[in-house]
């Protein structure tokens, strides 16, 4: 494994009697894309905040390269941030915006031109430095404030929800592009979103984040996969969740079946979610499938069709390829390696 | 948005009849030479411009602008901290501090201008303090009269603008190294430009077009631009000189706004 980078230790921050950040304990590696994801208010600007020094920390410690963080004010800290609204200096124009950390740290003129040409190359801006920031759109504005952030080489760059503002197509681009900047300067990354999507498509890591608490952590296979609770599951993609009791030796059922699993940490007994993703039954007739549903809905999703079935009283989500007709009487398979269980929570 | 338009109309005849009818005859005054208002005899001259180059009006601008000018900077440098101060209070009782501030305004200017030649005369009640200014007639008074009054109009829009600005560029400066002085000078000051501008012109105008506060505070010896024109129409009733010169103001004031607006459109 890579060399640790940042270490958080039962970080907590509370404001007021809001408790906003709950004892979160999290090792950041180098050189890794991590992204922070979970719901509007959960915390994760807070996290940044605290880890760029601009919010003190109630509780708990953060470490830096094995040094404790909170020592240093944030304008000595080796991070630099993508602001959520970009925060760019209005007064100045784009080249001197990116040069603002240079001239602080005062380099000469002809590296301070040099570094300034290379990153506004890095996000496809040249010829735009003596441009005004208000002539900008906001997707330029965007790599203007990435440019800023990375010329000063960082060894962390912290990113609060950096696409959001921008429109799906730009922003799926944008999406690859920060992605190769970051296996280009191979530097630590950490990214907030809420968009589970950008998360999966963007991360080496995922921490899912609920209520100020981490719920899990993992590879995006993991998290989309082997989701620990109801939550995460249904945060990260569109999952089925069925009620089930696990019957031992890798064997649960539902909907009035016997399934074989893969999971076996349960007790005999025991009740537990079951998760299936919709990609992941497969449509048969009625005789070979354990599970029978009605099709209620059908939706055309441009590669595949997205069915909606009644099995058991319950709506099931399903896609599939070829598309039976509405009404029809369907039934489901699933591998043993799809079937994955959650405790209760 | 007809509807509103409508509501201006009062606004707009109050307009024309008490502003650009009296501008317009000062500027047909301007250009002519009469006997007082009285436009019978009226022949159109350049004349009133030749006569601007005297001494005496020469001495009146400079005065006016040397002296707006020194008390334009002190409120500046007093004024800027203060409404840097106020802006960055962690409270919501702002607008208390700030009412405050501007609370002399409701009073009566001339009763400023009279409470400040009171305490400036040699025996004044500070006397029984054992103290005597005996300021009246100097141009340290004068300053000291402008200063006062006119310092809200400096602290406002500075105010304004330090109390608006973006606080996540602060954090972005300070993200990209810059220490608390360098947040100061490289983002919040140059930020801040357009309200400086904008406090400048609120205190140097009306300081250099003053009369009252000269009059009293100067003792009859230190004349500004104003004290002109008013000898102009009440002393020596030479109409068409007074107008020239309450028109040259107006231009000046009129060229100065426009300034503000320009730096207005590129600073923010
Ligand atoms: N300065 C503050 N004072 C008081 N409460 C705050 C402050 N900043 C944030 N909070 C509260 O902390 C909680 C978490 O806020 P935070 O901004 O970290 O959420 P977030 O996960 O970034 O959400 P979003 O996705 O909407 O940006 C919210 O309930 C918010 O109201
Ligand atoms: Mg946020």
């Amino acid at each position: 494994m890579a060399e640790k980078l940042i270490e958080l230790k039962n970080l907590t921050k509370r404001f007021d009697d809001n408790l906003v950040v709950d004892r979160i304990s999290l090792d950041i590696y180098k050189n890794q894309f991590i992204t922070l994801l979970g719901p509007s208010g959960c915390g994760k600007t807070t996290i940044l905040r605290m880890i760029a020094g601009f919010e003190e920390i109630t509780d708990g410690q953060i470490y830096f390269e094995g040094k404790d963080l909170t020592k240093i004010p944030a304008n000595e800290r080796e991070i630099n941030t993508v602001f959520q609204n970009y925060a760019l200096f209005p007064h100045l124009n784009v080249y001197e915006n990116i040069a603002f950390g240079l001239r602080l740290k005062k380099l000469d003129q002809s590296e301070i031109s040099d570094r300034v040409a290379r990153s506004l190359s890095m996000v496809k801006l040249i010829g735009y430095g003596k441009r005004s920031i208000e002539a900008l759109s906001g997707g330029q504005q965007q790599r203007v404030a990435l440019a800023r952030a990375i010329v000063n080489r960082p060894k962390v760059l912290l990113l609060d929800e950096p696409l959001s503002a921008l429109d799906l197509k730009l922003r799926q681009d944008m999406q690859y592009e920060i992605k190769d900047m970051q296996h280009q300067l191979g530097i630590t990354f950490i990214f907030v979103t809420h968009d589970q999507e950008e998360a999966l498509t963007m991360s080496d890591r995922i921490v899912v984040l609920n209520e100020g608490k981490i719920l899990q952590t993992g590879s995006p296979e993991d998290v989309y996969n082997e989701p620990v609770n109801r939550f995460v599951a249904s945060f990260i993609g569109e999952s089925n969740i069925i009620p089930g009791i696990y019957c031992g030796n890798r064997v649960v059922e539902f909907f009035k079946a016997r399934f074989d699993c893969v999971d076996d940490h349960f007790e005999t007994g025991e009740k537990v979610d079951v998760v299936i993703r919709p990609e992941d039954f497969e449509v048969v007739v009625v005789q070979e499938g354990k599970i029978t549903g009605k099709v209620a809905d059908i939706v055309f999703k441009g590669v595949h069709y997205e069915l909606c079935v009644m099995a058991n009283g319950q709506e099931l989500i399903v896609h599939t390829l070829k598309s039976p007709n509405i009404g029809d009487i369907i039934g489901l398979k699933v591998d043993k390696f799809e079937i994955h269980l959650m405790k209760v929570s | 948005m007809k509807e509103l338009r409508k509501l201006a109309t009062p606004y707009k005849w109050f307009m024309i009849l008490l502003v650009a009818i009296p501008v317009l005859i000062m500027t047909v005054l301007s250009f002519s030479k009469t006997s007082g208002v009285d436009f019978t005899n009226i022949r159109f001259t350049l004349e009133n411009f030749s006569k601007l180059g005297q001494s005496v009006y020469l001495e009146a601008i400079v005065n006016s602008l040397t002296l707006a000018g020194v008390a334009t900077l002190i409120c500046l440098v007093i004024g800027y901290p203060i409404a840097y101060i106020i802006a960055n209070l962690q409270t919501d009782k702002k607008w208390l501090i700030l009412v405050l501030l501007i609370s002399p305004m409701w009073s009566n200017m001339l009763l400023r201008i009279i409470a400040w030649e009171q305490l400036f005369k040699p025996n004044s009640i500070l006397n029984s303090l054992g103290i005597s200014l005996d300021l009246i007639g100097t141009r340290l008074a004068v300053v000291i009269g402008m200063v006062s009054i006119y310092l809200p109009f400096m602290i406002f829009p500075i105010y304004t603008v330090l109390d608006k600005m973006d606080k996540s560029l602060l954090e972005a400066s300070r993200d990209l190294g810059a220490n608390k002085l360098q947040v100061f000078t490289k983002v919040v000051f140059p930020l801040s430009l357009s309200g400086i501008i904008s406090g400048i012109i609120m205190t140097l105008l009306p300081s250099a077009t003053a009369f009252a506060l000269p009059l009293r505070l100067g003792g009859g010896k230190i004349l500004l631009i104003g004290n002109v024109i008013e000898n102009m129409f009440k002393k020596v009733y030479n109409y068409n000189l007074g107008s020239l010169l309450s028109i040259m103001v107006i231009v000046l004031i009129f060229a100065s706004m426009g300034i503000v607006n320009r730096d207005k459109g590129s600073l923010i």
